[in-house]
């Protein structure tokens, strides 16, 4: 029988088949024993305060920050890390990494083995790009069936819609003749023979006149709201085709005609440098047009209106209909940002409604934000607001690029 | 005060800063879909193929708990996810505080220094897909519902860097080959960068590029070391990051 040998510490780790080395939480190499220095071909005194890094491959470097060093402080100890080791020669050398965390006098040091695989790493490479393919095509089969299936399921939804989107075409082609027309010929006719009998048999009744007045007074909102009912109808049905703009140049369009239509011109329009869009200009005017003079109706009497936009491009998913589908793609964010009157945030989702007037005594019908909202759906976008009563309003526009 | 863990852990990561601030601070710690212990159903390789999927997960998070004016911390990539977050809704942060942040991981022809080749990246993809740690998590369901083998999960509770080999390549890919330099100069928050000394994953040149460009940013080189700041110097990390808020004259 062998005698028994107290065997060294410091020798046993020599004597290991395995790469033994130490570093400290910062990084910094503490002990490399002398089987991993020959495989690395480096010397002690090479590695004399370099950091762990310095016998990392790049790829493994990376892997270093992101994974084995919070592992090791978060768990204590890693088992099976791959890493690529890097020799002095610029050599990879694969291998297995295990490793503790121990304290000596308050100093926590990292403690691992190295085991090269290159043999087994060779086959393991084999085995996982053999997997990566078969993954590959059982996921392009499985991606296809679906898509497949999706593309029937589709194909006759859309079949439906663009059956249902052409009657609705026709019925608003249709609509739009009515209002324009045939509506406007009976409100004319009513005006006309409502003034004949009030010209032609005037009456001292004050009572009688008082009434005259309302007819007057419905007749003009009747014509309003066709007419305005016209132009919600007509965005739909006009020709207009899509052509590459600058916001600025048709936002100062737009006020322009605010500033002229409404007989105001005691304001301030502040216009941030905006991104081009391509859309369909009028509307485009229309709907800054819109918001220029809501602002200018809900101003407050004794401070002057200020108007601000502002743009930016950031990247949003371009499904809204498909849930479970993303894709981020560049949209304009605009913001036009007023210090009128403002409202609760709780009537915001109401304010896009058409003909919906959160007071009944404000200007208006209730149909310029009607109109924006369309024509921002037009394009594919959508149009929020927030708003604080007496501070003002901010609405947001995102539109797609 | 919310915080965001980057690429590779989860929000384990902020353990050593956390007690730093829970007192002062109402303190959000998260872990994104695909990390941590989320809800990996909730997964949507479309979604999480671009930061900004990414992004909209802090602003469900926001929207969810009604933030309005919060710090926003953000380690690694989650620095520039947190910028993607604030451009979109800027009212819900008041703060930004960006450790080891990158806009671009890769070296560009005009000089631009990210600090990796593209093959670099290609030969990460390869050591992630190499290493397996806690793939059991992965195996589905079934095998974590499993009451006979209780061992199961006492290993899920421990892998705190559990990584799905497909989830963690798309997020390596979504992370390490975008590039979101024209995004900083549309951040409009006050917003520190925290560069760390001898930081491989963002070098000194990156926190230097992301201090040009956005607006209102400090620049504070850590004499911490690495990419973690956080895990390996805790001390400083807090330090730093509350001499800002103090500098921003926050009082918590």
């Amino acid at each position: 029988m062998r005698k028994k040998e107290v065997i060294d510490s410091d020798e046993l780790m020599q004597q290991l088949p395995c790469g033994i080395i130490s570093f400290f939480d910062d990084g910094t190499i503490h002990t490399v024993n002398d089987l991993l220095l020959t495989q690395l071909g480096y010397l002690s005194s090479d590695l004399q305060n370099a950091k762990v890094e310095r016998i990392l491959s790049l790829a493994s470097r990376i892997f270093y920050q992101t994974h084995l060093f919070p592992l090791l402080k978060l768990q204590g100890r890693v088992e099976e890390i791959f890493l690529t080791l890097k020799t002095k020669e610029e050599k990879e050398i694969p291998v297995l990494l295990f490793g503790n965390r121990v304290s000596t006098n308050g100093q926590w040091r990292n403690v691992c083995l190295t085991v090269p695989v290159s043999q087994r790493k060779k086959y393991e490479d084999e085995i996982l790009r053999a997997k990566r393919e078969a993954e590959r095509i059982a996921r392009e089969n499985a991606d296809l069936i679906m898509i497949q299936q999706q593309l029937e399921i589709n194909t006759k939804l859309l079949d439906k819609q663009i059956v249902r989107l052409t009657h609705i075409n026709e019925d608003y082609k249709e609509l739009s003749k009515v209002i324009a027309h045939d509506l406007q010929e009976p409100i004319r006719k009513i005006n006309i023979f409502t003034n004949i009998i009030k010209d032609h048999f005037p009456a001292e009744d004050k009572k009688r006149m008082a009434y005259f007045k309302k007819i007057n007074e419905s007749i003009l909102r009747l014509s309003q709201l066709t007419e305005s009912l016209g132009l919600y109808v007509d965005v739909d049905t006009s020709n207009e085709t899509l052509q590459t703009i600058s916001l600025s140049d048709t936002i100062t369009a737009s006020c322009a005609q605010a500033m002229q239509e409404m007989n105001f011109e005691e304001f301030e329009l502040d216009i941030d440098e905006l991104p081009g869009l391509k859309c369909f200009p009028d509307q485009i005017k229309q709907l800054f047009y819109q918001l220029i003079k809501n602002s200018i109706q809900f101003r407050y009497p004794n401070r002057k209106l200020k108007i601000a936009v502002t743009g930016l491009i950031a990247r949003y998913n371009v499904f809204r209909a498909h849930e479970n589908r993303y894709q981020y793609v560049d949209f304009a964010k605009i913001e036009v940002k007023d210090n009128a009157m403002g409202f609760s945030n709780s009537l915001a989702s109401d304010i896009f409604r058409l003909f919906s007037k959160l007071e009944k005594d404000t200007p208006g019908i209730g149909f310029g934000l009607a109109l924006c909202k369309k024509i921002v759906d037009n394009h594919f976008g959508t149009i929020t607001c927030n708003s604080q009563p007496g501070e003002g309003t901010t609405f947001t526009i995102l539109l797609p690029l | 005060m919310m915080m965001a863990h980057g690429f590779g852990c989860d929000q384990n990561m902020w353990r050593y800063i956390l007690p730093a601030f829970e007192r002062d601070y109402r303190v959000v710690l998260f872990d994104y879909v695909g990390s941590g212990k989320s809800d990996l159903s909730a997964y949507n390789k479309e979604r999480y193929g671009d930061l900004n999927g990414y992004a909209e997960d802090v602003l469900d998070v926001c929207r969810a708990l009604e933030l309005q004016d919060a710090i926003f911390i953000g380690h690694s990539v989650s620095s520039i996810i947190g910028v993607l977050a604030a451009i979109k809704e800027p009212s819900y942060f008041s703060h930004l505080i960006l450790v080891g942040p990158s806009p671009r991981y890769i070296n560009e022809d005009n000089g631009y220094i990210g600090g990796f080749e593209r093959k670099d990246i290609e030969d990460l993809l390869h050591t992630m897909e190499s290493n397996y740690i806690g793939w059991a998590n992965f195996l589905g369901p079934a095998i974590v519902k499993n009451p006979d083998r209780p061992e199961l999960a006492a290993e899920l509770t421990e892998s705190f860097c559990s990584t799905d080999p497909l989830i963690a390549r798309r997020f390596a890919e979504a992370t390490f080959f975008s590039d979101n330099r024209q995004d900083l100069r549309k951040i409009s928050h006050p917003t520190l960068i925290m560069q760390c000394s001898d930081d491989l994953i963002a070098p000194s040149e990156v926190g230097d590029y992301m201090h040009q460009h956005i607006k209102k940013s400090v620049l504070k080189v850590l004499k911490a070391t690495g990419h973690c700041p956080h895990m390996s110097h805790p001390e400083e990390t807090i330090e730093v990051i509350q001499q800002y808020l103090q500098f921003s004259g926050i009082n918590a």
